[in-house]
């Protein structure tokens, strides 16, 4: 029984000991306005906690807004966000994120739980619309307002197709001669057949990729077909994956798996598979983000690539790197939010110029010194944190191209890396009437990308016979909702733009 | 002695144990590749270099792991829970068990609705509503107190003191016992090992719950490890995606390290309790 008595009070201990640290943690409280924000900041943060460190505490005494993050960096953010959001004390803003961030917009909108922003931007929010374009604006609208402030990528089509340079010198090819497909085609078969490494044995092969991740094997050439963006065709608006021109790039890609142009492996290679290979020093080409952040890591050389514009269109017209979207997430302020001027005040304060040095450098004395009226970055910060205070801001200023921003940027990725990353934004272009189009309720029972990715594999791989299998997909795709699709996105189309 | 000899060289024998050591090694393994990992050279996993023994053999991912104040706040968090939640669980659950398995007025209606918790249970966000409204959110008890009473576990129980003697505690009372010093004294006894059992139950579910330091925690210094650990796994993904640098060192080996460090307290219970496990799970099986 005495045994059980102590134990009863130890358990009394514990538990008071536990509610002591509960209460004299939350215990602050300031005079200024104290806004909450549903955040996912999940990266690197220096073993410190995201509501106490030298960054936050920085913005909080610059802006004299008490800032407070509810921070799930797990992959059940979304289901965190529904839950709080259908409780009776949401958060002031929140982030969308992820793949379904337009249809949570539109939901939580429709349902009159954000609050419309366009004369508060107009307001509070003069950097913000200075430097943040209209398209990544359009992709925040629902029903023709603006619902969130969008975190626009600085690299907002970051993809690029590098090419070893050694193998083209080697083979005598000057990549600027390098322009319609079918020079492409005939450097990337001498890639094959003209031993660019010079071994005497033939083990070479074009193009390395892989079917993991974002799939980028599906993003080689297309627009150079016409098939990466939805067209209206006959009165209709097609989604890019029904065009004929869709059907010409499968047939051209299928032509460079089966002569080995392309990495016979590459629907089975996984991410570290294909940097594996890009390190044997066996595949003459790959497409990746600029950043290079596999390639580096490798211990290889940016100055080993050359980066190429892809090729050009039938007719002669330059093509792009189609990528998803300008923008890698929202921030939406919710209907209840009593403190809109600070919320929007923060926001506005990551696109002003100290606000983007805090960004692109971090912390004077920290992460930088001022010499001679110049920002160094130190050497063992150089592209530190930049993730954590990016996603700390959660907006940023996008526009790196203007100083002292550029300067501060080539300190970390490099000369060449900055010309990358210049390339990159003027090879990169949107699949805009899909990216713009509305998201359908109606929709969202059909899966699009499962039907048209599994036909687009066994397209390139030779599994089914393009010519003989076309039409037959394309009724399929139409049966499965494809026609609904069709029909409600080519109506959108009609109403904006052909009034 | 002959017979067992026999049993040891034949064929099917050694099937059996070619088969056993099999599974054994499939479950081994993914533990063994953490461990292997977390021990390894980062720069040689980060190239793919992976063997059966440690490759160049680092301790810098636990130097970074154990840097992280948020991974010992996470632990401190996890065994507070484990402990207290534990203990709080089995008092609720053994006591209700006990005076269900008696024959008290209205016993069986208790029962239906042990059962319909079961079947039936309000989904996360009313759950969360109930939670909120009882000033829980944000706090430490919100990773208690739901968790406090396991229906499976009661039902499993009952099932276990009502196969117990009514002779032993009708004399019990005879010498002038009070119904609760029957239950603590012979009752709960008797019961070890379904109870130890039950025990290791609540403690490794509360040890590995996730979604409860999710959604009924904000803050910080309150989330337990295994949201910490769900963090760390995702982070390389958000690293890749958003911040196109050189990290210095690789996302798996800093998750294969302390994936194996948290593992770790947990696993080491598990050899005190285990010739409870299976004799509590049989007893009450057949008895149920």
């Amino acid at each position: 029984m005495k045994k059980n008595l102590y134990a009863l009070v130890s358990l009394l201990l514990v538990c008071a000991m536990v509610l002591g640290t509960v209460t004299a943690a939350t215990a602050e409280e300031e005079d200024r306005p104290r806004i909450v924000i549903l955040t996912s900041i999940n990266v690197d943060t220096e073993g410190t906690d995201v509501n106490d460190n030298d960054y936050i505490n920085y913005i909080r005494d610059t802006i004299g807004v008490d800032i407070e993050f509810i921070n799930d960096g797990t992959n059940q953010y979304r289901q965190k966000m529904n839950t709080m959001l259908a409780s009776n004390n949401p958060p002031d803003a929140f982030m969308l994120m992820d793949v379904t961030q337009r249809t949570d917009l539109a939901r939580w909108a429709e349902e009159g739980m954000l609050l419309p922003l366009d004369d508060y931007l107009a307001e509070y929010c003069p950097d913000l619309l200075a430097s943040i374009k209209d398209e990544a604006w359009e992709v925040t609208k629902y029903d023709g307002k603006i619902y969130a402030v969008p975190f626009q990528r600085y690299d907002s089509t970051p993809y690029l197709t590098f090419v070893r340079k050694d193998w083209l010198e080697n083979l005598g090819i000057d990549p600027d001669d390098v322009k319609t497909i079918d020079d492409w085609y005939n450097m990337l078969k001498r890639f094959v057949t003209d031993d660019p490494d010079g071994n005497g044995i033939d083990d070479t092969y074009g193009i390395v990729s892989t079917s993991s991740g974002t799939h980028l094997t599906n993003s080689y050439f297309k627009d150079s077909f016409g098939a990466a963006r939805a067209q209206v065709v006959d009165g209709e608006l097609l989604p890019n994956y029904m065009l004929d021109g869709y059907k010409e790039w499968l047939k051209f890609m299928n032509k460079l798996y089966e002569e080995k142009i392309l990495d016979p492996e590459y629907i089975v290679n996984s991410g570290s598979q294909m940097w594996e290979k890009v390190a044997s020093g066996k595949y003459g080409m790959f497409l990746w983000f600029w950043g290079l952040q596999e390639y580096l890591s490798k211990g290889l050389d940016r100055e080993d690539l050359v980066a190429m514009a892809p090729p050009l269109r039938e007719d002669g017209s330059e093509a792009s790197y189609i990528y998803s979207s300008p923008n890698r997430h929202m921030m939406a302020i919710t209907a209840d939010c009593e403190n809109v001027e600070a919320v929007l005040k923060f926001f506005n304060w990551s696109c002003t110029e100290e606000g983007a040095i805090f960004l692109y450098a971090g912390l004077e004395g920290k992460d930088y010194d001022i010499v001679d009226g110049t920002i160094v970055l130190r050497e063992d910060r150089k592209g530190k944190n930049l993730g954590w205070r990016q996603l700390t801001l959660g907006v940023q200023q996008p526009n790196v191209d203007q100083e002292p921003i550029k300067s501060i940027l080539a300190q970390s990725f490099g000369e060449l890396g900055m010309e990358h990353l210049a390339l990159a934004t003027k090879y990169g272009a949107y699949n805009d009437l899909d990216l713009f189009c509305p998201i359908f309720e109606e929709l969202s029972q059909y899966d699009f990308d499962k039907i048209v990715s599994e036909y687009t594999d066994k397209a390139i791989t030779g599994q089914v016979d393009i010519d003989a299998t076309w039409d037959e997909y394309i009724q399929n795709l139409r049966q499965m909702g494809g026609d609904l699709k069709i029909q409600l996105s080519t109506d959108w189309y009609n109403n904006e733009y052909n009034k | 002695m002959q017979a067992r000899s026999s049993r040891k060289l034949s064929l099917s024998y050694a099937i059996i144990v070619a088969i056993l050591v099999a599974f054994a090694i499939v479950c081994i393994m993914p533990f063994w590749y953490v461990m292997v990992s977390s021990f390894s050279d980062p720069q040689l996993i980060k190239e793919g270099l992976f063997k059966l023994l440690p490759t160049g053999w680092s301790l810098e991912a636990y130097r970074v792991v154990f840097r992280d104040v948020r991974f010992f706040n996470g632990l401190r968090i996890t065994v507070l829970r484990t402990v207290i939640g534990t203990a709080l669980a089995l008092s609720v659950q053994t006591m209700m068990a006990y005076a269900l398995s008696k024959k008290i007025p209205g016993r069986r209606i208790f029962m239906k609705l042990v059962v319909v918790t079961i079947l039936f249970n309000g989904g996360i966000i009313p759950t969360y509503l109930v939670v909120q409204s009882l000033y829980l959110v944000d706090t430490f008890f919100a990773l208690i107190l739901p968790m406090v009473f396991n229906p499976w576990n009661v039902v499993l129980l009952v099932s276990f003191f009502a196969a117990q003697p009514q002779s032993v505690s009708e004399s019990a009372k005879l010498d002038g016992a009070g119904e609760f010093t029957i239950f603590l004294k012979l009752s709960v006894p008797l019961a070890v090992p379904a109870i130890a059992t039950i025990l290791l139950f609540i403690a490794v579910r509360h040890w590995n719950e996730l979604m409860d330091g999710v959604i009924y925690i904000n803050s910080s210094n309150l989330k337990p490890m295994q949201v910490y650990l769900i963090e760390l796994v995702m982070r390389s993904t958000t690293n890749t995606m958003i911040e196109p640098t050189e990290q210095s060192l690789t996302a798996i080996s800093i998750q294969t390290a302390v994936i194996f460090a948290s593992c770790l307290p947990i696993l080491a219970v598990y050899p005190f309790l285990q010739r409870f496990f299976v004799k509590g799970i049989m007893v009450g099986a057949v008895k149920g």
